[in-house]
């Protein structure tokens, strides 16, 4: 049995089928525009860029430049 | 077998349940986006986060290190949680199901109730002790007035005005962002302050609890930029939900909620080192006079309001994974969110305060190997492949179904990679073995989660990633 069926327990039976098939026709258009539109929706080669500037090379000389510092009087 | 559904859900705005939303519904574009997230990073935890850090180092190398750290950790939770939850439409916690299982969600979405909801009930109480010293600092209140019974006033007033706010969605929060973003260039206006009335004092000043080794001291630094980004992963899915691809998220969330959280830390980073104190409020008033301190106050109260409206969002579209709230009405969802945080707010603020935040800094330590485990499974396993409809699919032979709904694998290597960490450095009392001031340990920990993941997904056939994935 789903889980989910069964963490719904005895309200499950109040809702009719009419409005259940309803609600799961909603969903599953939405999971059928959403497979359709998340194919091209990954990051592209400019977002690996920025990725990779901000996320790895900012870092890199940012920790390497504190590790130079020498304050006044070490 | 058959699709999760609920009619009340599918009556609800797309914004308030965990379906996946549609790119019409995805309105939120980069600025919209960097704005909110910046609003939700800047809260009273940055003079904490540079409080500590000016434990350890001076104003230049601490703030260095922290913004480096700061800016890899942003950069794990982006590639974690970033690309499904972007590419779908979809919440953090409905994009754990292919790693974690079906069932084994829940573990994540533990980890997002009890770190949201514990940070914002600790959010909320600063809320309410900044607008008493706030009222105080006006006139409003008198001195003996602001007694423990105002914080509990306050904090009640807060929850109910976030459930209002709230009461619309992503466009709520996003409302309140667009206000409150102010406060983020007050902070910024306070940075500026005390660099150029201290600068000499600030360069001159020493950290008072510096090891004697200051490659440990360093990477502690950046440990903590790490560790404190890492702890947006519950808020991230929610917010990039709204953006209409992963392209258009990059840049918000790693300027948008890298870089506010790094800069406004040195505020309490500079006024620990020179003034002692990382209460904006307290060295405003040096500083300015009375004037500056209501600023500082107005600053303090507005953040910690800002970052809460994200949470106790986030946290209630994660509820909605639970099917049995999935067709519970928003206002009941948003109520259930905040009634914890009203109800430590109102009986027990100070001990929550002073025992609470121990708990939640060893919550902490599972965002690391569960990031790691996201990047890992993402990359590596499927290589950009997920099947939308398999997470909301729950039933045997289903993509994500695994050993009765949970993903062994991940499991374990969630648990590896928490003990990675806490063998590395003790979260709570910050002693360290090993090669922590080499490698710090945030980053073994999301190295050893992935690793364990992919070995044991790859050795094992039961809890191998199905090759339907559709797309």
């Amino acid at each position: 049995m789903p889980m989910r069926k069964a963490f719904r327990g005895s309200a499950d039976s109040v809702m009719s089928d009419a409005a259940r098939k309803a609600a799961s026709a909603g969903l599953e258009q939405r999971l059928g525009q959403a497979e359709r539109a998340g194919r091209d929706r990954d990051f592209d080669s400019v977002s690996w860029w920025w990725m990779a500037l901000l996320g790895v090379m900012l870092p890199a000389a940012l920790i390497f430049v504190g590790w130079l510092y020498q304050p006044a009087g070490r | 077998m058959r699709l999760s559904s609920a009619p009340e859900a599918s009556q609800a705005p797309a914004d308030e349940n965990v379906w996946p939303l549609l790119p019409a519904e995805r309105t939120w574009g980069a600025l919209r986006l960097g704005i909110t997230l910046a609003t939700a990073a800047a809260a009273t935890w940055c003079y904490l986060i540079g409080e500590s850090v000016g434990g350890y180092l001076d104003f230049v190398q601490g703030g260095l290190a922290l913004t480096a750290g700061c800016m890899i950790g942003m950069l794990l939770v982006l590639l974690a949680g970033g690309p499904i939850s972007a590419r779908f439409g979809i919440d953090s916690i409905a994009a754990t199901k292919p790693q974690f299982g079906s069932r084994g969600w829940i573990v994540p979405a533990l980890l997002q109730s009890v770190s949201i909801i514990g940070w914002n009930s600790l959010l909320i109480i600063f809320f309410a002790k900044s607008a008493v010293q706030l009222f105080v600092a006006l006139g409003l209140m008198r001195v003996h007035a602001a007694a423990p019974q105002s914080i509990p006033l306050l904090t009640l007033t807060a929850c109910i005005v976030i459930f209002l706010a709230l009461r619309r969605g992503a466009r709520g929060v996003s409302m309140v962002s667009n206000i409150l973003v102010a406060h983020v260039l007050v902070g910024l206006w306070m940075l500026y302050l005390l660099i150029s009335h201290q600068w000499s004092q600030l360069l001159a000043a020493r950290p008072a609890a510096a090891s004697a080794d200051p490659l440990w001291n360093y990477t502690t630094g950046v440990e903590l930029g790490i560790v404190t980004t890492l702890s947006w992963w519950p808020y991230l899915g929610a917010m990039i939900r709204m953006a209409p691809n992963a392209r258009a998220i990059v840049l918000p969330v790693l300027l948008g909620m890298g870089l506010p959280v790094p800069l406004l830390s040195l505020i309490g980073l500079a006024g620990v080192l020179v003034l002692k104190s990382s209460d904006p409020a307290e060295w405003l008033r040096t500083i300015g006079g009375p004037s500056y301190a209501i600023v500082a106050l107005g600053f303090v109260t507005a953040a910690n309001f800002g970052t809460a409206i994200a949470g106790i969002y986030a946290s209630t579209i994660g509820l909605r994974n639970f099917a049995a709230l999935e067709r519970r009405a928003w206002p009941t969802l948003l109520s259930m969110t905040l009634a914890p945080v009203a109800i430590i707010g109102m009986l027990i603020p100070e001990l929550f305060f002073a025992k609470f935040g121990s708990f939640l800094a060893l919550i902490g330590v599972g965002f690391a190997p569960l990031c790691g485990i996201q990047i890992a499974d993402y990359y590596c396993l499927r290589r950009g492949r997920i099947d939308i409809r398999a997470i909301y699919l729950d039933a045997p032979g289903t993509a994500y179904y695994y050993w009765k709904g949970f993903n062994p694998a991940a499991l374990a290597a969630l648990a590896v990679g928490c003990l990675t960490y806490i063998n590395l450095l003790n979260p709570l009392t910050y002693t360290s073995t090993g090669a922590y001031r080499f490698l710090t340990a945030s980053l073994p920990a999301t190295a050893a989660a992935g690793a364990v993941h992919v070995v044991l997904t790859r050795l094992f056939a039961s809890v191998r990633p199905r090759a339907r994935a559709r797309t």
